[in-house]
């Protein structure tokens, strides 16, 4: 297989890669990367844990090559909090005990920030929408959706997403 | 899953990659379904197109009461787009029965259509609105019905040189009413275990013509003609809808597989259909 | 109080198996198993595998040094096949090669040559052909043929539940590393640290001080990793005989497809009650279909048979339970145990009476209630319980006459759809049934600066047992919870650990974990005597970080209080133990005090069923739970309501699908648990308050698993719902999937 040369911004860090055409967007995250905040859960886009942001839109890394992303930006779980100051959503996640085994976390938290991203206000109904492609085995979802309202409740800022 | 990968710039530079390829390529609209077929070892081509970023295939527009849709708008943006959620309701209610947010982001109405699943969401809708299907080669372009476009489970009549680049149906009339009923396990995130689509033209009190398509009760959706032909020129009431509920469960072809019986899925088949008539009273 | 994790956790910082740093030289491990349910290998070849491009190794039971066994309980599971094959996904050797892709590649070249056998999928056919793990169980409390005779209505059926897979979001994984001297260290993906460190040491033959087993977190468990040490085993192994690095991951479909799932049951039940509703005898057998190896069928098994009267007082019972040998994996443990299939066999009986005498369900289940002086089938007399009191204050809260009413009134007003609730008591024994587990190491230390380490045999799993031990150390010690942190669970620091199960984590290590911090604050308070020149050292306390002489501030610090010590060479390590007192099982009489203490809870679910699809919705779930004196709400309710949903999911829409020739032909893509789209959007949990707990640390109760029995209230909701159309066939088996309740309509 011949390697293919890739730029791609990830949380802000523009990577200048050449990577092997199979590669998957969550095998460049977890193995060229280190980011290993996105998770693999399934592997076909059932369960939403390799969720990450790209361009502004919540996909599922396990469902897109590497490739495709070329020139395009990326936010990972990693990159959403500034520094160590969380990202109100993160704030929320802990808050609201949102979190139990921590595997469908960084997903979850992903969907929710792109929809806050596109939609500062959003209903109930819209954040169910927003993360139901992202399944949770450990909580009764309550908490989750719960801790979205409540950080979508908060100012926007400047930093709900670096991109 | 090895592959070599190929990212033309423009619609011409992939036809032509395509005519030279031979058949050995698969192209890449949103990836949800052919990476997933790629790892499962289902296909195994020695090259990936990757079409995902032609921006000419991504156009909604109307002209001359037709509506064209580019192969590679994804399922999320038909369901946002004003023009459609106006005209073609049915088709945004199928775009948003798709997998989930994530899916609907990536996945385009093309590849659904390419990937040729008879449980694709868009598909019934697809054949109750009457639509054609674009497919363009360096030698040509030719416009295929959506019925005659599939040949079987995940086949079609599309040519490895040929890429599927819209989608073109006639608008439905202003008093067009239509419906996307789809029944699966679980709310979000299931395929379909069995979809009806209608598309119901009335005059007056009387239905004047209707097209009906089942999804995932046969190798390719379907029309249910004998239904149809049934409704044409009666009144909408209870019973006609019973009796069009039972024709369309015999006009059903379900087999049993792995989320369904047969039996269920004739017997919902017609069920769905009735609910959707139920609501257009 | 957060999960201690939960801060790394949401900026995806905690490090699972897999998302360790690659070492170098790194294998890849990948078991070839058995493509046929039953059989007997005729014919193993791995020449051509082992040939194979970037293959290090290809492993088969002739290269186990040691014990070729994983069993559980019983020794009938191999590591690797030797020549029978009992069901399809049975180990028969291992491939390690230089990435995954290669030793998947290499599985493929391996020839394998199989005389079939004729496989059993039924249980009751099993048992009928004398096929079962273990011996056939009964146990009998009073005269239950006597009673039949008094009674005014006796009732007889039978029904069945399925099995669930536990889909936690971390497959069975571990990372097997080689370290100086011979040593090994794994890190893995287990619940059963001393297990499973056991097992590695057996099959390498090698001591089990050469091996430190670490488990820092699990993405999930739920049970599902209690047993079957193949996929920790196998890594551990094979780094051992080759001395590199080795790790195993199951792809998720290979994790459903042969891994264990929750046991589905066949159950015969007769019932009988008086003119009042009393129940007087209670009749039922349980078919286990437990798979090719016992694993942990035979304890699950026995918590089925130890609650089978569920919540109620029934005072002449009659229960035999097989353990079925049948020809798909071995099934294991899941949330509950055995407890949510013995408790919907009863509560299937009760409904069925309910409905042929016509007596009110929900008198009858509050009428027979236990209450404080009742013994249980096994002998064991109740004190202190809860249930009644958790069934009247849901009463309260929801008024349950009225709620049923109501739905009632719906269904007169509506042909298509329908509503209706259940009420759903829970009692639920907590302890090991197998009373030897029922002991926990902890140590304790502090360092110079007052820092503060804990290590304990309870694994995290998500549960949040890790920030519940802490907050115990913390209020033991008197000092701010920031200064205790959670070690990861290993084996060099506490062995021999019981699995984290049966809700018994937080009860025995955070028992243990106050013992230890309770020494230690002895041995500072007799040094702080020295100090302050005072005689009783009772008079000395430690708040907040602070030492207090006779209640009053001193403004000695704790850090300035360990500083000392340590100089004045004051031990600063504690390590204690605690075993459960007083909890006994006598396995031949079936008689003994198995459980320190029980949990109890009451829940009202509703549903509305769309009858002309067969798809229902629950419209609300409203719980009163008893978690005694709780350790953290938070994480209780967080607990409570992850456990209820997995119950709905089991007795609703999880449903698995085998081929006839027991294969299992559902996978992730058509295997469905509940989204966000599922649960209700009336969700209460009330936890029962001035509830306490003489039994358990800080008076708590445990939590893990006894919630989920409520999630059982949905099947019968929705059964009631379907009741009101029509009667005149047999209740669908659980779970009650849309498909079933379409068919009991209209099929």
């Amino acid at each position: 297989m011949k390697k293919i040369k890739l730029d791609i911004t990830v949380n802000g860090v523009k990577h200048s890669l050449k990577v092997d055409p199979n590669l998957r967007l969550l095998d460049l995250l977890r193995e060229e990367l280190d980011l290993t905040g996105t998770k693999e859960g399934c592997g076909i886009g059932e369960c939403g844990a390799c969720t990450v942001i790209l361009d502004g839109k919540a996909v599922n890394s396990c469902l897109i090559l590497a490739g495709q992303c070329a020139g395009r930006e990326i936010v990972t779980i990693e990159g959403l909090s500034d520094g160590e100051k969380l990202h109100p959503l993160q704030q929320a996640f802990l808050d609201h005990g949102a979190v139990q085994c921590g595997f469908c976390t960084p997903g979850m938290i992903l969907s929710a920030a792109a929809l806050l991203h596109a939609n500062p206000a959003p209903t109930e109904d819209e954040i169910r929408v927003a993360i139901s492609g992202n399944l949770c085995r450990c909580t009764g979802y309550t908490q989750i959706v719960e801790a979205v309202q409540a950080a979508a409740g908060k100012d926007k800022g400047d930093w709900w997403l670096q991109i | 899953m090895k592959f070599e990968y190929q990212r033309p710039a423009t619609l011409e530079a992939a036809l032509k990659f395509l005519a030279a390829a031979g058949g050995d390529c698969a192209p890449l609209a949103g990836g949800t379904d052919l990476l997933v077929m790629i790892q499962e070892g289902l296909v195994g081509p020695r090259t990936v197109l990757d079409i995902s970023r032609l921006e000419e295939l991504k156009n909604i527009r109307e002209e001359d009461g037709r509506i064209e849709i580019g192969a590679l708008v994804s399922h999320g943006r038909a369901a946002a787009a004003k023009l459609l959620r106006e005209k073609a309701a049915l088709l945004v209610e199928s775009c948003l029965q798709i997998g989930s947010p994530q899916i609907r982001a990536s996945g385009t109405i093309g590849g659904n259509l390419v990937m040729a699943s008879p449980s694709g969401d868009t598909i019934p809708a697809l054949y109750a609105l009457g639509a054609g299907v674009v497919l363009k080669s360096v030698t040509g372009t030719r416009t295929v019905a959506i019925e005659d476009f599939f040949t079987g489970v995940k086949k079609s009549v599309r040519r490895p040189d040929e890429l599927l680049t819209a989608i073109v149906f006639p608008a439905p009339e202003p008093s067009a009413r239509g419906f996307y009923n789809k029944l699966g396990q679980r709310k979000a995130l299931a395929i379909a275990k069995v979809s009806v689509a209608a598309l119901v033209t009335r005059k007056g009190e009387k239905v004047e013509k209707v097209r009906i398509a089942l999804g995932a009760v046969a190798p390719t959706v379907i029309r249910a003609p004998r239904t149809e032909e049934y409704l044409a020129g009666r009144k909408l009431d209870p019973e006609t809808i019973a009796a069009a509920r039972s024709l369309c469960a015999g006009e059903s072809r379900a087999i049993t597989d792995l989320r369904s019986t047969a039996g269920y899925r004739d017997r919902m088949a017609g069920l769905l259909l009735a609910r959707g008539l139920e609501d257009l009273l | 109080m957060k999960n201690t994790d939960m801060k790394m956790h949401v900026r995806g910082r905690s490090l699972f198996i897999d998302d360790i740093p690659t070492p170098a030289n790194l294998l890849h491990a990948v078991l070839f198993t058995s493509p046929v349910a039953k059989g007997t290998i005729k014919r193993l070849d791995v020449a051509a595998a082992r040939k194979a491009k970037n293959v290090a190794a290809v492993f088969t039971h002739l290269d186990v040094p040691g014990k070729n066994q994983i069993g559980h309980i019983i020794e009938d599971q191999p590591f690797l096949a030797e020549d029978e094959l009992m069901y399809i996904g049975q180990p028969i050797a291992l491939v390690v090669a230089e990435t995954r892709r290669a030793a998947r590649a290499a599985c493929k070249l391996i020839e394998l040559e199989v005389e079939p056998g004729e496989p059993v999928f039924d249980p009751r056919e099993a048992y009928r052909r004398g096929l079962i793990h273990g011996k056939k169980r009964i146990q009998v409390s009073g005269d239950t043929e006597q009673a039949f005779k008094e009674c005014r209505h006796v009732i007889e059926g039978s029904t069945a539940s399925g099995p669930q897979e536990h889909y936690y979001f971390e497959t069975h994984r571990a990372l097997a590393l080689p370290v100086e001297d011979d040593t090994l260290k794994v890190i893995a993906s287990s619940q059963s640290p001393g297990a499973y460190h056991h097992h590695i040491a057996e099959i390498l033959d090698i001591p089990q001080h050469k091996i430190e087993l670490e488990i820092r977190r699990m993405g999930g468990a739920f049970g599902g990793k209690e047993s079957t040490a193949v996929w920790v085993v196998a890594p551990a192994f094979a780094a051992r005989l080759l001395d590199r690095p080795v790790k195993l991951i199951l792809d998720r479909n290979d994790d459903i497809a042969t891994s264990g799932k929750r046991h589905a049951y066949v159950f015969d039940y007769k019932i009988g009650l008086d003119a009042e509703g009393h129940i007087l005898a209670y009749e039922v057998d349980f078919y286990q279909q437990a798979g090719g190896c016992a694993d942990i069928s035979l304890p699950v098994l026995g918590r089925s048979f130890l609650h089978s009267t569920s919540a109620y007082n029934i005072p002449n019972v009659k229960i035999t339970a097989v353990s079925c040998k049948t020809n798909v994996p071995p099934n294991n443990a899941f949330r509950g145990f055995g407890v949510p299939q013995a408790v919907f066999s009863m509560e299937a009986a009760l409904f069925h009476a309910a409905e042929e005498t016509g007596l009110d369900l929900e008198e009858i289940k509050f009428k027979n209630l236990l209450r404080d002086g009742d013994t249980l089938p096994y002998g064991m007399r109740l004190e202190q319980t809860d249930g009644v009191r958790c069934w009247e204050t849901l009463d309260k809260r929801v008024d349950i006459k009225k709620k049923l009413e109501e739905c009632e009134q719906f269904n007169r007003e509506h042909d298509d759809r329908k509503r209706a609730a259940a009420v759903q008591p829970v009692c639920f024994g907590i302890s090991f049934t197998q009373t030897t587990l029922n002991q926990a190491g902890c140590l304790v230390n502090i360092y110079l600066d007052g820092s503060v380490a804990v290590s304990t045999g309870a694994v995290e799993m998500g549960q949040g047992v890790y920030s519940k031990i802490a907050l115990i150390a913390a209020d033991a010690l008197g000092i701010p919870n920031h200064r205790v942190r959670m070690e990861a669970t290993n084996t060099t620091r506490v062995p021999n650990a019981s699995p984290t199960s049966a809700s018994t984590g937080a009860d025995l290590n955070g028992m243990a974990t106050q013992y230890a911090c309770r020494e230690l604050v002895e041995r500072l308070k007799a040094f702080a005597i020295t100090r302050f020149k005072h005689d009783n050292p009772r008079d000395i306390s430690i708040q907040d970080g602070e030492v207090h002489l006779m209640s009053a501030r001193t403004g000695y610090t704790w850090e300035e209080l360990i500083r000392d010590a340590y100089s004045a060479r004051v031990d600063l390590s504690c390590h204690a133990f605690y075993a459960t007192p007083g909890v006994y099982l006598d396995p031949v009489k079936e008689k003994g005090r198995p459980y320190a203490y029980y949990a109890y809870g009451a829940s009202l679910t509703e549903v509305e069923v769309d009858c002309l699809r067969g798809t229902y919705e629950i419209l609300g779930i409203d719980i009163v739970h008893d978690v005694g004196k709780s350790l953290s709400p938070e994480i209780d309710r967080g607990q409570i309501e992850g456990g209820v949903i997995q119950g709905i999911g089991w007795a609703t829409i999880e449903q698995i699908r085998y081929g006839d020739d027991g294969r299992m032909l559902t996978a992730v893509n058509s295997y469905k648990i509940p989204d966000l789209k599922f649960v209700p959007k009336r969700f209460n949990i009330h936890i029962l308050e001035n509830a306490s707990n003489p039994y358990a640390v800080c008076n708590s109760k445990a939590v893990g698993e006894p919630p989920y029995i409520h999630g059982i209230g949905s099947y019968f909701a929705i059964l009631r719902a379907l009741r009101s159309v029509r009667k005149d066939k047999p209740a669908p088996s659980l779970p009650l999937t849309p498909e079933k309740v379409f068919m009991y309509l209209h099929g």
